[in-house]
């Protein structure tokens, strides 16, 4: 049998571990970079509802509900970008974003099917009436 | 020179926004400044770190982890961070302007 030299052993160890290691690490990382680039996307999804015509007190309101919700970030940017979608497509802005969030979230939808059920709420009563007082 | 920019947008995203406008009442011209300066502190203080880490991450997304280290934040801080920022049509705003949205 040939001696294997102390250093080789390491280095070959070494070398197997960040194999076995490195994708893990990296993946992880980028899971991380998803995250935080998903959260970043929040504020500007939140102005173009604004701009859209919810009003601020409305978006308070679902964003405080999703955050309060441990709603992923990536899963309220879909929700924001659902109804964002739901208002150019279908021109009723009189549906209570806020509350539609709220009534979701307490229903227990979660994950990437609160962005479909934002649509699917928004189709089912396009002309719900919203009174200001 | 990028915070004098910045205290530069924040002070005009501050003037546009209906939502922040201090009690003006009877105070001051001092205290009206005073108030308006700790105001535009505590927004770019939630802002620019969130800004920073966001720009950071887009250039190397391979070092997410360590970029939120150093500028404070753990991932979910920095989520619940941005949940706030996004609540508020300034901050919000600001945000987009410091990463040059």
């Amino acid at each position: 049998m040939i001696p294997v030299n102390r250093s080789i052993r390491a280095a070959a160890l070494a070398a197997g571990l960040t194999i076995v290691f490195l994708p893990a690490v990296a993946r992880a990382q980028a899971a991380s970079s998803q995250r935080v680039l998903a959260a970043s996307s929040l504020p500007r999804l939140a102005s173009d509802l604004r701009d859209e015509g919810v009003l601020p007190a409305e978006l308070t309101m679902a964003l405080g509900a999703m955050q309060a919700a441990k709603v992923a970030p990536a899963d309220a940017a879909r929700a924001l970008k659902a109804e964002y979608q739901a208002r150019l497509t279908q021109r009723s802005p009189d549906v209570e974003f806020g509350v539609l969030v709220r009534e979701q979230l307490r229903k227990g939808v979660r994950g990437p099917a609160l962005a479909a059920a934002v649509t699917a709420a928004r189709e089912a009563k396009p002309t719900t009436k919203r009174k200001i007082q | 020179m990028k915070r004098i920019l910045l205290l530069v947008v924040a002070t005009a995203v501050l003037g546009c926004s209906g939502e922040k406008a201090p009690a003006a009442g009877r105070q001051t011209p001092d205290a009206q400044r005073t108030a308006a300066e700790a105001e535009i502190d505590s927004l770019m203080s939630r802002v620019i770190p969130a800004a920073a880490v966001t720009l950071a991450v887009q250039a190397t997304p391979e070092r997410a982890d360590s970029i939120l280290a150093e500028n404070g934040f753990t991932l979910d801080r920095f989520e619940a961070t941005l949940y706030t920022i996004a609540a508020d049509s300034a901050a919000a705003q600001l945000f987009e302007a410091a990463l040059g949205r």
